[in-house]
Formats: C-alpha cells, sequence, structure tokens
C-alpha cells in the first residue's frame, strides 16, 4: 500500500498541472488517502485477460469515417470565444519561458 | 388555455394537442416561463435562463408546426444539463473553468431536439465537470430537493431532475457517467434513463469519462421517456462509439401491464443487505410483488463482483477525466488567470488551479496517480480487471432473468452538507449504480414510493445492452399499476 504524504500530493498535483494552496493540499493528503485505502481491495484481482476491457463495452465495432473533407466553422464563429484576437487568429499570451 | 395545469401535462400531450391545433406553441412556452420564473431561482435549478430566446424558438417551431412538418417533440420545452453543448447558449458545466463559454455549435442530441420541433428550455445547474452525487460541487450553488429543500435533490443532473420534478419543463436530458440520471431522478419522485452505451450520440457532451459518459432522458412518465429516446437515438458519424444499426420505436410499442407477463426479474442480492434503508427496501419489494401479481416471475440473482465496481468506477472515472480535463489550461480552453509575469507552466497550472473547484481537483489528482509510472498495473490496470468481471457477472445474470431490479441509492435523498466534506463517504453512496454504467447497459429509475419523512424513492431496473425498448416497456407496466407515481407533487 503506498503512503500518501505532502511531498507525493505535491508530486501528483505538479503532474496534473495543478497548484495546491495549503488548505487543498491537506485535504487531499487526507482524502486521498482514504480513497487510495478503499480501492487496495482490488489488490486481490487476477490480471486482466488482455484487452478484455478495451474492446468495447456493448459489442459493437469501433468505426472509422471516410477521410473526407467536410464543412467547418465559419471564422468568425470559430473565433467567438477568442479572448484577444488578431484579425482570424487567437491571440495568446506572451510565453517567457 | 385553462387545461394547460401544472403537474397535468406530458410531453406527449403537448406535442400531440400542438400538432392537433388546440394549444399554440406560444402558450405552452409562456406557461413553462410563467414557472421557471417562479420557482427557479429558490430551487437554483438553473445556470441559464433567457424567455426572449424561449420565445424566439417557439415562433421558429410554431411555424413549423403550421407547415404540417414531421414534429414528434412539437412545442415541448427541454430543459439541459448544463454539461451539453448548445450553440449560442452558455455551456458551464457548473465550473468558473468555462465561465461565459458560448459553444459555437450544438451537440447532436440537441440538433435532434431542435429538428424534432422541441424548445431548448435553458441549462441546468449540475456538479461541475459532472462530478458528484448530490449537485453540491456546482461552482454556482448547490440545487434544492422541492420535495424537502433541507435536502440535495441528488446529482450530478439535479437540476434537471429539481425542474422535472417541480413542473418547470415536462422534461429534460441530463447525463449519467456512474448514475447522475438515475440516482436524482430517484431523489425527485421522477423517471429517468440511462440509455445503452453507444445510442445515444455523446458528440458535444463536454467529456469526463469518455467510456461510461451517456446522455439520457429525464421525465415524469416513463412515456416521455420513451418518446425522447426515439428522438436521440441513432448513428452519429460524430461519435465513434455511436452504434449505426437502426433503433424501432420503443414509445410505439408501450404496452399495459400484460408486458409484466412472464417477465423474468431478479432481484439483484447484493443490494438487498443490511446497508439498505428499510423505507426503500419495503418500497422495492412492494413494486415487485405488485408486478408479480401480474405474472412477473421473480428470483434472486447474485453479482458478487459488484462489490469492486466504486474502486473500479472510481479509478477508471477518474483516469479518465485527467485525460479528458488536461484541455482545459487556460490557453485551448477554458479561464485563464489574471496573473501576468507567468512562464508557460505557471500560467497552465495558475489557471487550472483558478478554474477548477475542490471536487474536480481531487478526481484529476487520483486519476493521474492511477495512470502514473509505478502506480499504473497496481490501480488502473486492476480497476480495468475489476469492470471486466463486473460485466461478465451482468451477462451471467441475463442469462437467467430478463430485467434486474435494484434500489439507486441505500437510501432516499441526504441533508445538504451532510457528505459534501467526504467525499469517500459520498461515494459509497454510488454502490448501486456505477456497475450499470462500467457494463454498458441500459438502466432506469421510476418513482415506487415515498420513505416516512415524505421523501420519493425509485426503482432501478436494468436490461442487457440494447434492450432500453424492454427496459421502457416494463417500467411502463410498473407504472400503469400505480398512476399515483406520475400525479406526486412536491410541496412548493
Amino acid at each position: 500500500m503506498v503512503m500518501i504524504d505532502a511531498a507525493l500530493v505535491q508530486k501528483v498535483a505538479g503532474l496534473a498541472s495543478l497548484e495546491l494552496s495549503e488548505a487543498e493540499a491537506t485535504y487531499a493528503v487526507k482524502n486521498l488517502a482514504r480513497i487510495l485505502d478503499f480501492v487496495a481491495e482490488l489488490e486481490r484481482l487476477p490480471e486482466p485477460a488482455p484487452s478484455a476491457a478495451d474492446e468495447g463495452i456493448g459489442g459493437f465495432s469501433r468505426l472509422e469515417r471516410d477521410d473526407l473533407a467536410q464543412p467547418s466553422l465559419e471564422p468568425e464563429t470559430a473565433m467567438a470565444n477568442a479572448p484577444a484576437r488578431e484579425g482570424t487568429a487567437f491571440q495568446v499570451p506572451r510565453i517567457i519561458d | 388555455m385553462s387545461d394547460l395545469q401544472p403537474f397535468k401535462l406530458t410531453a406527449t400531450t403537448i406535442s400531440q394537442k400542438v400538432r392537433g391545433g388546440e394549444w399554440s406553441v406560444r402558450d405552452v412556452a409562456n406557461f413553462y416561463i410563467e414557472r421557471t420564473e417562479r420557482y427557479s431561482r429558490d430551487l437554483n435549478t438553473h445556470l441559464f435562463w433567457d424567455p426572449a430566446d424561449v420565445l424566439a424558438q417557439a415562433k421558429v417551431q410554431e411555424a413549423r408546426v403550421k407547415a404540417k412538418e414531421d414534429l414528434p417533440l412539437a412545442g415541448v420545452p427541454v430543459l439541459i444539463k448544463d454539461n451539453i453543448c448548445t450553440r449560442a447558449i452558455p455551456t458551464t458545466c457548473a465550473s468558473k473553468m468555462l465561465a461565459g463559454f458560448r459553444p459555437p455549435y450544438d451537440a447532436t442530441v440537441i440538433a435532434r431536439l431542435r429538428q424534432a420541433g422541441a424548445i431548448i428550455f435553458g441549462k441546468s445547474n449540475c456538479d461541475e465537470f459532472a462530478m458528484g452525487s448530490s449537485n453540491e460541487h456546482s461552482a454556482f450553488g448547490p440545487v434544492l430537493n422541492p420535495w424537502n429543500r433541507a435536502y440535495v435533490p441528488g446529482g450530478s443532473s439535479g437540476g434537471s431532475a429539481a425542474a422535472v420534478a417541480a413542473d418547470l419543463v415536462p422534461v429534460a436530458l441530463g447525463s449519467d457517467t456512474g448514475g447522475s440520471i438515475r440516482q436524482p431522478a430517484s431523489f425527485c419522485g421522477i423517471a429517468g434513463l440511462k440509455p445503452t452505451y453507444g445510442r445515444v450520440s455523446r458528440y458535444g457532451l463536454v467529456a469526463y469519462s469518455s467510456s461510461l459518459d451517456q446522455i439520457g432522458p429525464m421525465a415524469r412518465s416513463t412515456e416521455d421517456l420513451a418518446l425522447l429516446l426515439d428522438v436521440l437515438s441513432g448513428h452519429d458519424p460524430m461519435d465513434a462509439t455511436s452504434r449505426v444499426d437502426p433503433y424501432p420505436s420503443v414509445a410505439s410499442s408501450l404496452g399495459g401491464p400484460v408486458a409484466l407477463k412472464g417477465l423474468r426479474l431478479g432481484l439483484v442480492r447484493e443490494f438487498f443487505g443490511p446497508g439498505l434503508a428499510d423505507g426503500t427496501r419495503a418500497a422495492l419489494l412492494a413494486a415487485v410483488k405488485l408486478m408479480q401479481e401480474q405474472g412477473a416471475l421473480v428470483e434472486e440473482v447474485s453479482l458478487p463482483t459488484l462489490s469492486h465496481s466504486i474502486s473500479s468506477y472510481y479509478l477508471i472515472a477518474a483516469a479518465e477525466a485527467s485525460a479528458n480535463l488536461a484541455r482545459f489550461d487556460g490557453i485551448r480552453y477554458g479561464h485563464r488567470t489574471a496573473r501576468s509575469g507567468l512562464s508557460l507552466k505557471q500560467l497552465v497550472k495558475a489557471s487550472r488551479s483558478e478554474g477548477f473547484g475542490r471536487e474536480v481537483k481531487q478526481r484529476i489528482m487520483l486519476g493521474t496517480f492511477a495512470l502514473s509510472a509505478g502506480y499504473y498495473d497496481a490501480y488502473y490496470a486492476k480497476a480495468k480487471a475489476g469492470r471486466g468481471l463486473i460485466a461478465a457477472d451482468f451477462a451471467k445474470a441475463f442469462g437467467q432473468v430478463d430485467v434486474l431490479v435494484a434500489p439507486n441509492a441505500p437510501s432516499v435523498a441526504f441533508r445538504l452538507g451532510e457528505k459534501s466534506q467526504d467525499p469517500l463517504a459520498m461515494y459509497l453512496g454510488d454502490i448501486c449504480t456505477l456497475g450499470v454504467n462500467l457494463a454498458g447497459l441500459p438502466a432506469l429509475s421510476v418513482p415506487c414510493g415515498f420513505d416516512p419523512t415524505g421523501l420519493p424513492i425509485g426503482l432501478q431496473l436494468i436490461a442487457p445492452a440494447w434492450e432500453d425498448g424492454l427496459l421502457l416497456r416494463a417500467a411502463h407496466a410498473y407504472e400503469q399499476l400505480c398512476p399515483w407515481t406520475k400525479q406526486a407533487q412536491p410541496p412548493l
């Protein structure tokens, strides 16, 4: 069983591109530990059959569309949610890395 | 229009009367506008509401009625859960992350509703990104249960359920990833259907857990569920998981109690143990007895692997959520922090941390952890193994019986705040609904009584994949035996 502590929670938060306040980190340590403790009951299950759970539920096969050009959104419609724009381009914050 | 009366109308009746020229689309719209204006703020059912837009739609649909177009939902108001994209109408998923977002397109289900003559009657409150079982995780405040405002309406489709229960609309759409249609339907005393995975297009549904999410109808009768299901079902080239085969009409196949004669009902033993509230057990067993009296054959069945459903579900759903919600980075999608002078990585982190609520962050972190190197096999792979076993257990049970009978939750609605600080306690309450999603099956909740405190109880019926019609015929037959369930009115 994995030990959940503040360092692990912060590491996972980093992987998830989240930053946690102290209160949020405390909450996460407590509750992630309880949840992972609970789901540890799965340990006793056998290894899954190869790809058994990957074949789609419902018994239908995955479909692919023909590779044909389709109508797309008008530029003005597509731009409607842009916080900032220049012509038909989305303006994003300057990257200073 | 004196015959437009609260709690007397169904979508089926509205459509018939509008098409027959007895009622105008505008009069029906005005009737429900008045009810929504009067009750929606107190119950906090709506996240977007614009009566002017409703009346504009009514004008368009009225013209189509006059042109004698084929409109199975002529003039029917439909409230839409706020995680389903509606063109030019805000779609927030009850999250600050999407505040102000107006999708540039309609989800396929919305296009189908409009084509069928329906009026999109606003957007309903829900748990943030559909993650929750009480509607307390909305960034815009909880929905109140119309039967008792100190109680939750269930979740995540709580706004849709409460609005239908209060007759602010005759029907609504919800989405069900782990019970989010059935449990709130049960808590609010209405009917709710989670169709077979693949039957209703998910295109335009903001993804939470793509292998589990399913859109479905909520109504005050199974007849209306069937009416909506017929409109919503069908292949969509925009959703690779939608099945190609056509579906015969379910609404036209509904009959009377005769549908119960010889029907093999299986009581899921694991759900009728000591954890089930006495009032819920009594109501469910009374419903089963009624069906037995009409010729249903009843036996107990066991699905022992359902004990793994909470663990399997929360790991799989969280893992998929962590991937699906990665797109909300403040650049491609979603809220962007106002802080300046940040690096790209800092900007993404700050935007996500400001935009997402606590429960969403928790599930993203759980999923990230379950998929991370060193833990994948111990958690995610095992959860998939659990899912396979559960699906196999259901398949075995359907070798014995036609329809399974279960509660939707171990008890009736709980008090606001009772579980909101304890996520594990909240998750444990989902035990009765999760297996259905993991196996991709159709299931519904139909009202079957009240507990001693006056809160509604729902009967869950579960059918084999693609047997949504059988499921609705069985539920409809039961409903004919207790018509009072459709006439129950919450104390508004």
